[in-house]
């Protein structure tokens, strides 16, 4: 057997643990900050207005926020990473530098974002929802990379049963503040769950595509060796 | 048998010499399945299991069967994790449990410290177990594979398996049942293996002391297929590697038991190659696998993310986990280690079935030491 190949094997698996664990570690610091910014924005008053429908506001605020609180951290871990995986051997010179460059090529999630016209119209009834989900499923704005397309129907359906229910309990959800801020707190978490931290996923969450990478250059180095 | 003793004596120790406990505590050396290597990674020393291990293992002093030293409770426990922690692992839960493997290090340490008060033998399996778990179910070296020793792995495997059978009894059916009965069957013919190998040595009949170990070798091949294939399906699509890990751990001995059995006959091209092929298939099974795998599955429902109580959770698990994944690895460089010391034995025209037999007869050290070149072993020795 030649023991120093198995031993580089064993080596880039447990280069893959570390950094995969650490990108896990690294998006779920990035939600926590992104709830904090959350809940100073949920102070303002103009938000407030938002809070009608929760749900539908949460996934672009959530994109936005893990969007800030993310890519450049992503970006240095997967350089580190680069780095780490060049250290085990100048072998794997090349596949640390295409890592490194892949940094950029993560697709963060993009929902799209409410209209002026929206924000100003609360929902009245359950009967209105279909005006008050412009977002239908298999849609996407200009902005929105076409691999999220699947995603963001998923997240207006799921919206569309959401505001069912806020239509029907605003006569009381207004009234309780801290309420309002614990569903659009849940809804903001079950975007990042689904868009940013899941482990698979169409199309991919952040994380998946992280691991993906590493899962890449892993098996890349075993099939070298 | 004799001339091999005369040939091999400056080579071999019966502790782990002074160089290597220093190699091995300041980097320069490491341990590596049953050899310790160089930083270059040539080879320094190789690990040969001895008969004392047996008795030394399985001894009533040190926890009934499951030998502390070893790990291998902490990496059980921690495998017994991953169902809980698949069910809204709460910290409070998780706490408790960090606490019993905690308690359950201390316990190991001190047994360990009692043990070594009671015999400095021991000081060698600590020193190899306690950073490293070194010896696990596959046992080390070329395999001295003493019925004792193959007992008290099976015995632990055993118990692995009928706790499983305790949930297949609960939740599934007749097929299920059936393939439990299979697997315990087939850990009672492996025994049967050990002990016609165990056997084979007494046999002053050169033809039937053959034909005992090439029964072994030829009967274990197709036990070593069925665990390779029940393994696999738990690697697959439904990733279970708490059901997977018994059957891989089978796997690993049964490779060992058919390496050592063509050792012991002299087929050192035969024992290269099936150590060659049971590594692939190892490794096709678990390399693959890592922390982040078993993490992931631990981690797959319950603990809503961005929360303090995810990061905590996944910290803990990790650390609940890694034993499980240090095990994994050191199945995967034990088995590609069964044959390293075969050129060294070459080199020196011992033949493989002298040193083996050394070895079983050793009646003080539990794991012989043997280095690569009479000048690392004089400079230890002086």
């Amino acid at each position: 057997m030649d023991l120093h190949l198995l031993e580089c094997r064993q080596a880039v698996g447990a280069w893959r643990d570390h950094h995969s664990l650490a990108a896990a570690s690294l998006i779920n610091g990035a939600s926590l900050a992104a709830l904090d910014d959350l809940d100073k924005q949920l102070g303002k008053a103009d938000l407030v207005s938002l809070l009608w429908d929760p749900a539908r506001f949460a996934a672009p605020l959530a994109d936005r926020l893990m969007r800030l609180h993310c890519e450049e951290k992503l970006a240095a871990a997967i350089d580190l990473a680069a780095v780490d995986l060049s250290a085990l051997s100048s072998d794997y010179a090349a596949l640390a530098t295409a890592l490194s460059r892949s940094a950029p090529d993560i697709l963060y999630p993009v929902a799209r974002e409410p209209s002026d016209a929206e924000l100003q119209s609360p929902p009245e009834t359950a009967s209105a929802q279909a005006n008050l989900l412009p977002v239908k499923p298999g849609e996407a704005s200009p902005e929105t990379p076409s691999w999220l397309t699947g995603r963001i129907g998923e997240m207006s359906t799921w919206a569309f049963d959401r505001a069912g229910r806020a239509a029907e309990t605003a006569g009381y959800t207004i009234k309780d503040y801290s309420g309002l801020h614990g569903r659009l707190r849940d809804a903001f978490r079950v975007r990042i769950s689904q868009a940013w931290m899941a482990s698979s996923g169409s199309p991919r969450p952040v994380l998946s595509q992280v691991l993906l990478m590493f899962d890449e250059v892993t098996g890349q180095v075993r099939s070298r060796i | 048998m004799i001339s091999a003793l005369i040939t091999m004596a400056p080579l071999v120790w019966r502790a782990i010499p002074d160089d290597a406990k220093i190699g091995l505590a300041n980097g320069s050396l490491r341990l590596f399945g049953s050899v310790i290597r160089r930083a270059n990674g040539s080879i320094a020393y190789h690990l040969q299991e001895a008969g004392p291990l047996a008795s030394i293992l399985t001894s009533t002093d040190i926890v009934g069967a499951t030998p502390p030293s070893l790990g291998l409770s902490l990496s059980d426990k921690a495998l017994r994790l991953v169902p809980i922690a698949q069910n809204e692992l709460s910290r409070q839960r998780l706490n408790a449990v960090s606490e019993d493997i905690a308690s359950l290090g201390s316990v190991t340490h001190e047994i360990l410290g009692q043990v070594t008060n009671i015999d400095a033998r021991i000081e060698t399996l600590e020193l190899l177990a306690g950073g490293t778990l070194a010896l696990n179910a596959a046992g080390i070296g070329l395999a001295a594979a003493s019925f004792a020793r193959v007992e008290g792995h099976l015995t632990r495997i055993e118990g692995h398996v009928e706790k499983l059978g305790g949930q297949i009894e609960a939740v599934v059916g007749r097929l299920e049942r059936i393939e439990h009965e299979i697997v315990i069957s087939d850990l009672d013919a492996i025994r049967g293996l050990a002990q016609l190998f165990e056997e084979s040595w007494a046999l002053e009949d050169g033809a039937r002391s053959e034909s005992a170990r090439r029964r072994v070798f030829e009967d274990g091949a197709k036990l070593q297929l069925a665990a390779r294939r029940r393994a696999e399906a738990h690697l697959g699509s439904e990733f279970d590697y708490a059901l997977a890990s018994p059957h891989l751990d089978v796997f690993a001995l049964i490779s060992g038991l058919r390496i050592a059995a063509l050792i012991a006959g002299n087929e050192t091209t035969a024992a290269k190659q099936i150590e060659a092929e049971s590594t692939g298939h190892l490794e096709a099974m678990t390399g693959r696998l890592g922390l982040v795998d078993l993490v992931g599955q631990a981690m797959s429902s319950g603990v809503k993310v961005g929360t303090t109580q995810w990061d905590h959770d996944h910290s803990a698990i990790s650390g609940l986990l890694r034993p499980a994944v240090e095990t994994m690895r050191n199945r995967e460089r034990l088995l590609a280690t069964r044959t390293s010391c075969l050129e060294l034995l070459k080199q020196n025209e011992v033949s493989p079935r002298d040193w083996l037999e050394v070895a079983r007869l050793e009646t003080e050290a539990p794991i012989l030491v043997l280095a690569s070149s009479p000048s690392a072993s004089r400079n230890s020795k002086s």
